[in-house]
């Protein structure tokens, strides 16, 4: 081992050894891209209004854990929205929350009207932050999005986009970050 | 012949006494000299340094969270303050640094205070491709000892505490059909310990 490699690996063990004490900071991102099935022709031709269905999962859990060894956490929902050109067709959006294997029961997510013309909208929530937080640290979830609206009789797709910004009190070794 | 030898060695003679008479006036005063406040200014002593020399040297260090630093050092003629302004490096961006150094004691170990800021840019890290863009602001607080000439070429050891304010960027993780992941990651609060080593020397 040379000189060079033994002041590299000293330097290396020093910032390992370094601990931090502060605040960290950080956007967990969830877009899935959900595909909602048509309705029959004649119904979509005669514009009916019409509800369709689809649900989107993803699984956040492995990150929010990461997130929970490195200190104490609080998650806040910053976004929570559909988008995509199909919107234009629905003028109602209903969601619900369930955890995947059944942990946690199914429960109103977000009721809103869409805008005509719209092309995104934004979700409020009927949960806290707090109740969102502990349905995605639970483990892969569901999110059932009902559209109501002149449904097409082609599939539509529209992104479904869930952002948490995580406040961390770091305190530790930086072998945790 | 004799005369006029004589004389010019009189000249000479005189000439030399008048211009080292003056020189003694003018550098190492007999005597307190009273200003216009009626204030007494001490003699200084014919050994002790010019008290308003500005010295200028340079400095090399390598540490953290500074990375590698080449540095201009300047004496601002406090012989107890060292102020630097230089570059650094910290494997993944190049930066800038300017801080300050007590050292109260003149002796060839010398405990040192230092304050410091720095700004590293954000960059990626070198052979990782996709990796993060990181860059951090950083305050340092090191006590150390300097070992070597107080003029001349001085070693340091310098550690403490640092102040971090870090962010990354293009971080995000995601495959084709789901972006499911970690974004935008800061961190501001302390890190501990953190030092430098290096070498420092005046011109």
């Amino acid at each position: 081992m040379t000189k060079i490699q033994v002041a590299c690996w000293g330097a290396a063990l020093a910032v390992c050894a370094a601990c931090t004490s502060g605040q960290g900071e950080v956007d967990v991102i969830a877009d899935r891209v959900a595909t909602f099935p048509g309705i029959p022709q004649a119904q979509a031709l005669a514009g009916v209004v019409m509800t369709t269905d689809a649900v989107v999962s993803f699984d956040e859990h492995g990150d929010l854990a990461s997130l929970g060894k490195v200190g104490t956490f609080h998650a806040t929902i910053v976004k929570n929205s559909l988008s995509g050109s199909d919107l234009a067709f629905v003028t109602h959006v209903r969601a619900t929350i369930a955890a995947d294997d059944g942990a946690m029961p199914e429960v109103l997510l977000s009721d809103v009207d869409v805008p005509a013309s719209a092309t995104e909208v934004a979700l409020p929530l009927a949960l806290t932050d707090a109740q969102v937080v502990s349905y995605l640290s639970e483990g892969k979830v569901d999110i059932r999005l009902e559209l109501t609206g002149t449904i097409p009789e082609r599939p539509m797709t529209l992104t479904h986009s869930l952002v948490a910004h995580v406040s961390v009190d770091v305190a530790g070794s930086v072998t945790t970050l | 012949m004799h005369r006029t030898k004589w004389l010019l060695s009189a000249v000479l003679a005189s000439t030399t006494c008048a211009a080292t008479a003056h020189a003694d006036v003018t550098a190492y005063p007999s005597t307190p000299v009273a200003t216009s406040d009626h204030a007494l200014q001490e003699p200084a002593s014919p050994t002790a340094p010019h008290p308003h020399v500005v010295k200028v040297g340079m400095g090399l260090d390598i540490g953290v969270p500074d990375g590698a630093a080449l540095a201009i050092v300047v004496r601002p003629g406090l012989d107890w303050l060292t102020v630097a302004g230089g570059v650094t490096y910290n494997g993944m961006a190049p930066g800038l640094r300017l801080g300050a150094t007590v050292a109260p004691l003149a002796t060839i170990v010398s405990p040192t205070l230092t304050i410091e800021g720095g700004h590293a840019w954000q960059g990626t890290v070198p052979g990782v491709s996709g990796s993060p863009a990181l860059g951090y602001t950083y305050a340092n607080f090191h006590v150390g000892i300097d070992v070597g000439s107080h003029n001349g070429l001085r070693f340091f050891l310098r550690g403490g505490v640092s102040y971090l304010d870090m962010s990354a960027s293009n971080w995000s993780p995601s495959s084709s059909t789901v972006d499911i992941g970690i974004a935008s990651p800061s961190y501001s609060g302390w890190l501990a310990p953190s030092g430098k080593l290096g070498i420092s020397t005046f011109f």
